[in-house]
C-alpha cells in the first residue's frame, strides 16, 4: 500500500493543482476586471463631462482653442483623482491645447510612447459630426499595476494553502477508497466475506460433487 | 461505469468545492479591499457630475420643481452602474426631490457620498448610496465559471486517473473491483486475466483462482453427469449455470484498449474547446466577398475542416496501419498542434481555412488511429465494449470542452484559447507516447470501404432511406445548430463566450445521460425504426420553439435540449438499424463496408451542415434558418417512417440484433 500511496499522491496533486490554479486565475481575473472596469468607468465619466462642455461651447460658435475656461475645469476635475497624471484636451491634429499638467500643454500626444499611462480617450464632434478634438484622461499605470500585483499575490497566498489542503485531503480520500477496496478484495480472495454468492456456489458445487460421488 | 472511478471523482469534486469555498471567501475580502476605494471615488465622480448638471440647469433659470428628466437620468445611472445602489437629489431637510425616493431596507448601513449643488439655494445636494454587496457579487458571478471548472476537473480526473497510476496498476485495481462487483451480483463468469504485478494484481489472480477452481469443478462434474446420463444432476447443474454463469466468460475489452483513451480524450478536448468561439472568430476575420453573405463566408473555414475530415477518414485507415497506430496518432496530434497554433495567428480567412484544414487532417488521423487501435486490440466479441470506451471518451470531451473554451476565450481572448487548444493537442501527443504500446507497423489490409458495394447498398430503398433521410440530416442539424448557428446567435445576443460554452453543454449532457437508456429500450422493445423516426421528428421539431417565443437564450437552450433528446432517442437505434438492414443486403456486401459507407454519409452530413446553415442564415436570419433546417429534418424522418411502413410488408423486416 505504500507503493500505492506514492502513486496516488502525484496523480491527485496534479489534478487538484491544475483545478486550483484555474480557479485562482478565474478569481484573480474576475476581481481585476471589476477593478479596471471601475477605473475605466470613472475615467469615462470625467472625460464625458468635459467633452459635453466642449461640444456645447463649440455649438455656440466658440472654437476649441478659444475655450479659455477649460484650464479651470481641468484643474477642478483633476483635484479629486489621486491616480491622475493629466487630463488633456487635444485639437483635431493631436496637439495638446489644454492640460491639467502644464508641461504637456503645446506638445503632441505621443500615444505609442506613453507607456506609463493608463489612458482613456473621448473624441469630441460638433453638431455636424465633424471632429473638434478629444479629451484624454491619463492615470498612473504603475500605481494601477501595483494594486493588481498585490491582488495577484494575495489571491495566490490564499490559493496555495487551500490547494495544498485539497491535495492532502484528496490523496487521503483516494487512499482510503483504495484501501477499502483492497481489504474487501483480500477478504473475498481468502474466502472470508465480500463474495457470498461465490461461497454459496462453491458450497452447492461441493454438495453436488458429494452426491455424485455417492 | 466503474464505481471506483465515480467514487474517486466524487471525492475529488467534494474536496475541490470545499477548498474553493474557503479560498473564495478570502477572495471576497481582498476584492472588497481593492474595489471599495475605487467604488467610492467613482461614486464621488457620479455625485459631482450630477450636482454640476443640476447646478447648470438652475443657473439657466429652470425652477427646481421643473427639472424635467432628472429623475429618469438618476435612475439610469443606477441601472448602468451595479456598484451604485441609490442616487437622489435632496434638500437640506433630507427630503428626496428626484431619483430614488428613499434608501430601501438594509441600505442604511451602506456608505454614502454627497456632493453639494454649487450656487443652489437651500443646501441642495446629490447623494449616492454605494452597494455594500458589490464586491461579494463580483466574486459570486464567478461561481458559475468556478463550478464548471470543478465539474470539468472531476470529469478530466475520471478520464485520466489511470495515467497517473500507470495502465498496469490501474487495470489491476479496476479488474479487482469488476470481479468483486460481479461476484456480489452473483455473476461468477470468468474474467480476462490480469497481467499486472503488485498487490492488486495478486488479489485479482487470487480471485480468479477461486473462480477457476469453481469452473473446473463445474466442467468436470458436468462431463461426468452427461456421460452417465443423470438428468436430475444435469438439471441441477443447468440451474447453477443459469444462476451464476458457470462455464462462461465475461465479454470485456482487454486492458490494453484503455491506453488510447487519454490521448484521444485530450485531443478531442482540444477541438471541442473551439466550439463556442470559432464561428464568431471566423466572422470577425472574414472580408466581404461579392455575391456571398458574411454568414456564408463565415461557414467556409468550418466546411474546410469538415470536408478534410470526411474525405480523409476513409483513406487514413490503411495509412495508420502502415505507420502503426501510435505513430499515426502522434503525427495527427502534431498536425493538430500546428493547425491550432496557426489558427491563433491567422490574419485572414484564407490563412484560417488552411490552418483549419491542417487541424482537420490531424483530427481525422487521431480519430482513425484511435479507432484502429481499439479494433486491433479487440476481437469481434469484445469490439462493442472497446468502441463504447472510444465513444465515451469523445462524448465526455464534447461535454467538457465548450464551457472551458468559452471561459478561456473570455479571459485570454480567442487567439490565446487557440494556443491552449494547441497545448492540449501537444499533451495528447505526449500521452500517446507514454501510454500507447509501440506496435509494429502492419501491412495494409486494403480500404475499409469497397466502393463497388456503394451501389448495392444505396440500391436498397430501406437502406437508402435510412442513410439519406435519417443519418445525413441528423448530422446536418447537429453541426448546423450546435457548431455554427447557436454560437453566432449567442454572440449576436451579446452573450459571453462562457455563456455560449455552457449552452453547448446541453446537447452532450442529454446524450451522455440518455443514450444508454434509449439504446436499451429500442433493443428491448424491438422498435429501432420507430426510435429512429421518432427521434428525428423530435430533434427537427425542437427548432419550432423559436416560432412560439422570441429568440432569447433560454429559448435556444430549450431548442438544444429538444435536439439532444431527439438524437439521444435515435442515435443508437440508427447505428443498430444499419447493421440490421446490412444483413439483408445481397451476399458479399460486408458489414465493414456497410458501416464504412454509413460513416461516410454521416461525415458528408457534417460537412454540409455549416454550408447549408451559412447559406440560409445570410438570406433568412437565425429563426427562419433554424426552422427550415429543423422542419426539413423532421420531414425526412417522417418520410423514412412512411417508407418503413410501406416497405415492411414486401421486404423490410427489422429484427433486432438478438433475434
Amino acid at each position: 500500500m505504500i507503493r500505492l500511496a506514492i502513486r496516488t499522491l502525484p496523480v491527485f496533486a496534479v489534478i487538484i493543482g491544475f483545478a486550483m490554479i484555474l480557479a485562482a486565475f478565474l478569481n484573480f481575473s474576475g476581481v481585476r476586471t471589476a477593478y479596471l472596469d471601475l477605473i475605466r468607468s470613472r475615467m469615462a465619466m470625467t472625460a464625458g463631462a468635459i467633452a459635453t462642455d466642449i461640444a456645447k461651447a463649440s455649438s455656440l460658435g466658440i472654437r476649441l482653442p478659444e475655450q479659455t475656461t477649460l484650464p479651470d475645469l481641468l484643474a477642478r476635475q483633476s483635484s479629486a483623482e489621486p491616480l491622475l497624471l493629466s487630463i488633456d484636451v487635444e485639437g483635431s491634429e493631436g496637439d495638446i491645447l489644454f492640460s491639467s499638467d502644464p508641461a504637456r500643454t503645446g506638445t503632441l500626444d505621443d500615444i505609442a510612447g506613453d507607456t506609463g499611462a493608463f489612458r482613456h480617450r473621448q473624441d469630441v464632434a460638433n453638431d455636424f459630426g465633424a471632429p473638434v478634438g478629444a479629451v484624454v484622461v491619463r492615470l498612473d499605470r504603475a500605481a494601477i499595476d501595483a494594486t493588481i500585483d498585490k491582488l495577484r499575490v494575495d489571491i495566490l497566498t490564499a490559493a496555495v494553502p487551500a490547494g495544498l489542503g485539497a491535495v492532502v485531503a484528496g490523496c487521503l480520500i483516494a487512499l482510503l477508497l483504495l484501501t477499502r477496496l483492497h481489504r474487501i478484495a483480500r477478504r473475498a480472495s481468502d474466502g472470508r466475506a465480500g463474495a457470498e454468492p461465490l461461497g454459496s456456489a462453491e458450497a452447492e458445487m461441493a454438495r453436488l460433487q458429494t452426491s455424485e460421488a455417492a | 461505469m466503474n464505481s471506483l472511478r465515480i467514487h474517486l471523482s466524487a471525492a475529488l469534486l467534494g474536496v475541490l468545492v470545499v477548498a474553493l469555498l474557503l479560498f473564495s471567501f478570502r477572495t471576497v475580502d481582498r476584492a472588497e479591499a481593492v474595489l471599495q476605494p475605487e467604488i467610492e471615488r467613482k461614486a464621488a465622480a457620479v455625485a459631482e457630475s450630477s450636482a454640476a448638471l443640476v447646478g447648470k440647469a438652475l443657473a439657466l433659470g429652470i425652477p427646481l420643481d421643473r427639472l424635467q428628466g432628472l429623475g429618469e437620468h438618476l435612475q439610469r445611472i443606477v441601472a448602468d452602474n451595479p456598484d451604485i445602489a441609490f442616487i437622489t437629489l435632496r434638500n437640506s431637510a433630507g427630503a428626496s426631490l428626484y431619483g430614488s425616493p428613499a434608501p430601501q431596507a438594509g441600505a442604511d448601513d451602506a456608505a454614502t457620498v454627497e456632493a453639494p449643488v454649487a450656487g443652489a439655494p437651500g443646501g441642495l445636494s446629490v447623494v449616492v448610496w454605494l452597494d455594500p454587496d458589490f464586491a461579494a457579487e463580483v466574486v459570486s458571478t464567478l461561481w458559475i465559471d468556478l463550478v464548471i471548472v470543478m465539474f470539468v476537473t472531476a470529469m478530466v480526473a475520471l478520464e485520466l486517473v489511470y495515467v497517473g497510476f500507470g495502465a498496469g496498476l490501474y487495470a489491476a485495481i479496476e479488474g479487482v473491483e469488476n470481479r468483486l462487483r460481479s461476484m456480489r451480483r452473483g455473476d461468477l463468469r470468468l474474467h480476462l486475466p490480469i497481467d499486472a504485478g503488485g498487490e492488486f494484481g495478486r488479489l485479482a489472480r487470487s480471485l480468479d483462482g477461486r473462480l477457476d477452481r469453481l469452473h473446473a469443478a463445474y466442467a468436470s462434474l458436468r462431463q461426468r453427469v452427461v456421460e452417465r446420463g443423470d438428468k436430475a444432476a444435469q438439471q441441477a447443474l443447468e440451474m447453477l449455470h443459469a444462476r451464476f454463469g458457470l462455464g462462461e466468460r465475461v465479454i470485456e475489452a482487454p486492458g490494453r484498449v484503455i491506453a488510447v483513451r487519454a490521448p484521444l480524450f485530450v485531443f478531442m478536448l482540444a477541438e471541442e474547446l473551439t466550439r463556442p468561439f470559432l464561428p464568431g472568430y471566423i466572422k470577425a476575420l472574414a472580408q466581404p466577398v461579392p455575391g456571398l453573405s458574411p454568414e456564408f463566408v463565415a461557414s467556409l473555414p468550418m466546411v474546410t475542416f469538415l470536408v478534410v475530415v470526411a474525405a480523409s477518414q476513409p483513406l487514413l485507415g490503411g495509412t495508420t496501419e502502415r505507420l502503426g497506430r501510435r505513430r499515426a496518432l502522434v503525427l495527427g496530434a502534431l498536425l493538430g498542434v500546428a493547425g491550432y497554433v496557426a489558427s491563433a495567428f491567422a490574419g485572414g480567412l484564407l490563412g484560417l481555412s488552411l490552418a483549419r484544414a491542417v487541424s482537420g487532417l490531424g483530427f481525422a488521423m487521431v480519430f482513425v488511429a484511435a479507432q484502429g487501435f481499439v479494433i486491433d486490440s479487440t476481437n469481434q466479441r469484445q469490439r462493442s465494449s472497446g468502441m463504447a470506451m472510444f465513444i465515451s471518451a469523445i462524448l465526455v470531451a464534447g461535454l467538457c470542452g465548450p464551457p472551458i473554451g468559452g471561459i478561456l476565450a473570455d479571459r485570454i481572448g480567442v487567439p490565446g484559447a487557440f494556443v491552449v487548444a494547441g497545448g492540449f493537442a501537444a499533451v495528447s501527443l505526449v500521452l500517446a507516447c507514454l501510454c500507447m504500446p509501440a506496435a509494429e507497423p502492419q501491412r495494409p489490409r486494403g480500404p475499409a470501404i469497397r466502393w463497388s458495394d456503394f451501389g448495392r447498398i444505396v440500391a436498397s430503398p430501406s437502406m437508402a432511406a435510412l442513410l439519406f433521410l435519417c443519418a445525413m440530416p441528423a448530422k446536418i442539424i447537429l453541426v448546423a445548430f450546435c457548431f455554427f448557428l447557436v454560437p453566432l446567435e449567442m454572440q449576436a445576443l451579446g452573450a459571453s463566450q462562457s455563456t455560449t460554452g455552457r449552452m453547448l453543454m446541453i446537447y452532450p449532457i442529454a446524450m451522455v445521460l440518455l443514450v444508454p437508456t434509449f439504446a436499451a429500450l429500442a433493443d428491448r422493445w424491438d422498435m429501432r425504426a420507430s426510435f429512429v423516426a421518432g427521434g428525428g421528428v423530435l430533434a427537427g421539431s425542437s427548432a419550432f420553439v423559436l416560432a412560439t417565443a422570441s429568440t432569447d437564450i433560454p429559448v435556444i437552450g430549450v431548442m438544444l435540449l429538444g435536439l439532444g433528446l431527439g438524437q439521444a432517442i435515435s442515435i443508437a437505434a440508427l447505428s443498430g438499424l444499419v447493421g440490421d438492414l446490412g444483413r439483408q443486403l445481397p451476399a458479399g456486401v460486408s458489414e465493414t463496408s456497410v458501416y464504412g459507407i454509413f460513416r461516410l454519409v454521416e461525415r458528408t452530413g457534417n460537412a454540409l451542415g455549416p454550408l447549408i446553415a451559412g447559406g440560409l442564415l445570410g438570406v433568412y436570419g437565425f429563426s427562419t434558418t433554424v426552422m427550415l433546417i429543423g422542419g426539413a429534418t423532421a420531414l425526412c424522418a417522417l418520410t423514412f417512417a412512411l417508407t418503413t411502413i410501406l416497405a415492411r410488408p414486401a421486404n423490410l423486416e427489422l429484427p433486432s440484433a438478438g433475434s
